[in-house]
């Protein structure tokens, strides 16, 4: 059974980078949001096994989402997508549950090798 | 030369690189360890020195080449860059734009780069005397790492618990993005593990962005060191990991230690089991894609110009986009062109073993700088070269052992190939400690076989005369071959240099050794170049064939046996005026003048032009068939308006 991906980011050229990303065989997208609000209700009804979650977006930002994910799920897998110079943001998340990162411009097997650890998937693959 | 007609090129250049600058050092405060940041600053830095060099800006100069030099020790992730190390840098571009202020306002600077050349040497020579603010644990000495006192509270605490006590260090990938974020991470996931003890740097100072890559952590867990070794591996952009099982003489652990592997097996990081994803290409199809990106960067050169034709904001923004994409499509082009030296290298040592072994020989041989990176193309021409040289070493260079034993040298010879990053290049040196080469036989047999006059004999410098035995046929003389021997095929391999417009340089003492020097351009395809007046006509010459430029008067120019030399700070340098050797038609050579000084066979040269135009990236495009061949030329680039330009090679045009 591949896993289920949700994609959470307000720019459709992002997601359809991420969504390029997840087309290997492990992987299946489920779903695709343009904001948190939007987020949080896909994830309620798809029950996805990992959501990569934008920070900055309209209407509910990132953050908020992932809070509101967690409160539903507290097992929940969230990467979060981050720009360059958001470490701070990243270490807010990561305490209040998300489980990584990855980082836009996206390295294909940085992302890969991102969601397959927080799957728990053994070996890593070469960057 | 009236340079003021370049002053506005030259602000409003420095202007734009600055800017380009300010914005790279922001990029590179958020992320220290970015090696294309660190590269891209660095050409800046040196664009910015030659160019106020050019003019006449010393003192900007002075500043660009500190933090030029300053850069240079991190590219290729040789160390890793320290936040406050941007700072200085900033202040550098801070004062570099004062001074084109400066220019711009009174055509002259008044900054003074002394205060900020010897702080950054201040700032550097700290660097020096601890290069790493943590300095690796290793083996034994990884309890001492830790002060004595925590180390031994956690050591009791974690014996009362029961628990493993480690020492790891945990190194990201030089391209981590977002390393001080990565390690914030970690920490936290080996908080999950077991009890993190102690963590340098701390999580506080992680988290203030205090991170250049590695971590070292006292760990107490219950987790077996595999088990810790293969979680903490398996996190993404973790490139190693090192694991130290602290057990104890005098306390026993609390499980039998020789149920786990020892420390050092476990240091070596599990094989990778997938394959890393590799494409083979036909390099032909390489070729023609850097083709393909030259012809851009030529059509792009025509946009600017026309772009800076028209008063369009919109347009020069559009442009200074297509310039960025371009320079990375390039980089990337070439980046894939790039093979390191390991490529050829690997084969030598075995090559060198058997030949030692024959002619009785005891040699260490070593190769440094594996990872140095050249061309394929140029890779592939100078693998016989390369061999050449350290046969030539093992045969004729390093002495059999009971001979160096008799002159109180150790009975092994060492041989070493170093390959190194210069400035504007690459070099390759062979390095042996044998017998050296002896000059005065050279001179004696060159001027018994007509290569040289009397005259030469007395007065060659000794660079110059070690390199004729690379002139073909000089090896022929049989009494020079047990001594020398290495004529044989030296034309070859200088040839071989030359064609890749590298050069040659080879130095020797005797009784002590002989290192040969092979400089080579970075790549073939894409060289920075000064395109220059000389009559009616422009000429690109390639930068890396020269070390600085020379404005003189008439006065300090005497005439030797009808050879000009210019009397310059002690130095004699001969001037070669490219108008005559390229024979250009009409009109007198002026009698004050521009050189272009260049080091050709050992010995630096004027080369005099009319004219400096500009600094820029050329792309290399062969000769046709009827001019291949032709001495002085190295091919023709085309220039942003269209039009082609031939491009020299100081080094066989002299």
């Amino acid at each position: 059974m591949p896993f289920k991906i949700l994609i959470v980011d307000d720019a459709h050229f992002m997601r359809t980078m991420i969504r390029e990303i997840f087309t290997t065989s492990e992987f299946i997208v489920a779903g695709e949001a343009e904001n948190g609000l939007e987020g949080v209700r896909l994830y309620k009804k798809s029950r996805p096994d990992l959501t990569t979650m934008d920070v900055v977006m309209p209407q509910m930002d990132g953050i908020t989402a992932l809070k509101e994910i967690l409160q539903f799920d507290p097992k929940a897998k969230v990467i979060m997508v981050s720009a360059l110079g958001q470490e701070a943001l990243i270490a807010e998340a990561i305490n209040i549950g998300a489980k990584d990162f990855i980082v836009k411009p996206f390295q294909r097997t940085r992302v890969l090798n991102v969601a397959r650890y927080v799957l728990g998937l053994d070996a890593k693959l070469e960057v | 030369m009236d340079l003021s007609k370049y002053l506005k090129m030259f602000i409003s250049e420095s202007q734009e690189h600055l800017q380009k600058m300010d914005g790279l050092l922001l990029e590179l405060e958020n992320d220290p360890g970015a090696r294309v940041i660190i590269d891209t600053l660095f050409r800046e830095a040196h664009s910015l020195k030659g160019m106020s060099a050019t003019m006449g800006f010393e003192d900007l100069a002075k500043i660009s080449h500190r933090m030029e030099d300053f850069l240079e020790r991190f590219r290729g992730g040789r160390e890793p860059l320290r936040r406050e190390a941007v700072d200085f840098l900033f202040e550098g571009v801070d004062l570099l734009r004062k001074g084109i202020e400066e220019v711009a306002a009174s055509g002259k600077t008044i900054v003074d780069s002394s205060a900020f050349v010897s702080k950054m040497s201040a700032y550097t020579s700290s660097f020096d005397a601890v290069p790493l603010k943590i300095p690796p644990p290793t083996g034994e000495g990884a309890a001492s790492f830790w002060k004595e006192e925590e180390f031994q509270r956690a050591r009791v605490w974690a014996k009362e618990q029961g628990l493993f006590l480690f020492t790891l260090e945990v190194s990201l990938a030089q391209d981590a993005p977002l390393p001080a974020a990565r390690a914030y991470i970690i920490l936290k996931r080996l908080q999950e593990m077991g009890e993190l003890l102690q963590a340098r740097p701390s999580q506080q100072e992680v988290q203030a962005g205090q991170f250049s890559g590695r971590l070292v952590l006292l760990l107490g867990t219950s987790a077996s060191p595999a088990e810790v070794q293969r979680k903490v591996a398996a996190m993404p952009d973790v490139a190693a990991v090192h694991l130290i099982l602290h057990g104890g003489d005098d306390e026993p652990p609390m499980r039998e230690p020789k149920l786990f592997p020892t420390p050092e097996l476990q240091s070596a990081p599990p094989p990778s089991l997938k394959p890393s994803l590799m494409v083979r290409v036909d390099a032909k199809l390489l070729d023609d894609l850097m083709d393909q990106v030259g012809e851009l960067i030529v059509a792009k050169g025509s946009l600017l110009e026309i772009s800076q034709g028209l008063d369009s904001r919109p347009l020069k923004e559009c442009v200074d986009r297509f310039e960025g994409l371009i320079k990375a499509l390039q980089r990337q082009a070439m980046k894939l062109r790039m093979m390191p030296i390991e490529f050829i290298a690997d084969r030598f040592p075995r090559a060198v073993r058997d030949l030692a072994k024959r002619h009785g020989k005891v040699i260490n041989f070593e190769i440094k700088g594996r990872e140095i990176e050249l061309d394929r193309a140029m890779l592939e021409q100078l693998a016989d070269p390369l061999l050449h040289l350290l046969r030539n070493a093992v045969d004729h260079g390093i002495e059999p052992p009971d001979e160096r034993q008799k002159v109180g040298k150790p009975s092994m010879g060492t041989l070493r190939l170093e390959a190194s990053q210069e400035r504007e290049g690459v070099a390759i040196r062979i390095i042996d400690d044998g017998r050296g080469i002896d000059v005065a036989k050279i001179r004696r047999v060159a001027l018994e076989r007509g290569m040289i006059n009397k005259e030469e004999h007395d007065g060659l410098p000794d660079e110059e005369a070690l390199l004729l035995i690379t002139k073909p046929g000089f090896s022929t003389a049989t009494e020079v071959s047990e001594t020398s021997g290495r004529g044989v095929g030296m034309d070859v391999v200088r040839a071989t240099v030359e064609a890749l417009r590298g050069n040659l340089q080879i130095e020797s003492q005797i009784g002590e050794g002989t290192t040969v020097t092979l400089r080579l351009p970075p790549s073939l395809a894409v060289i920075p170049v000064l395109i220059t007046r000389v009559g009616s006509e422009q000429y690109a010459i390639p930068l890396y064939q020269i070390l600085s430029t020379l404005e003189f008067s008439e006065g300090e120019v005497q005439r030797v046996q009808g050879q000009e030399i210019l009397r310059r700070d002690g130095r004699l340098i001969p001037l070669l005026r490219l108008r005559s050797t390229l024979g250009c038609p009409v009109g007198l050579d002026p009698a004050s003048g521009l050189a272009l000084v260049t080091v050709v066979r050992g010995r630096e040269i004027g080369v005099v032009v009319d004219e400096l135009l500009r600094y820029q990236d050329a792309v290399r495009k062969p000769l046709g068939k009827a001019l291949k061949g032709l001495k002085g030329l190295a091919g023709v680039t085309i220039l942003g308006n269209g039009e082609m330009v031939l491009m020299l090679d100081l080094n066989t045009l002299i």
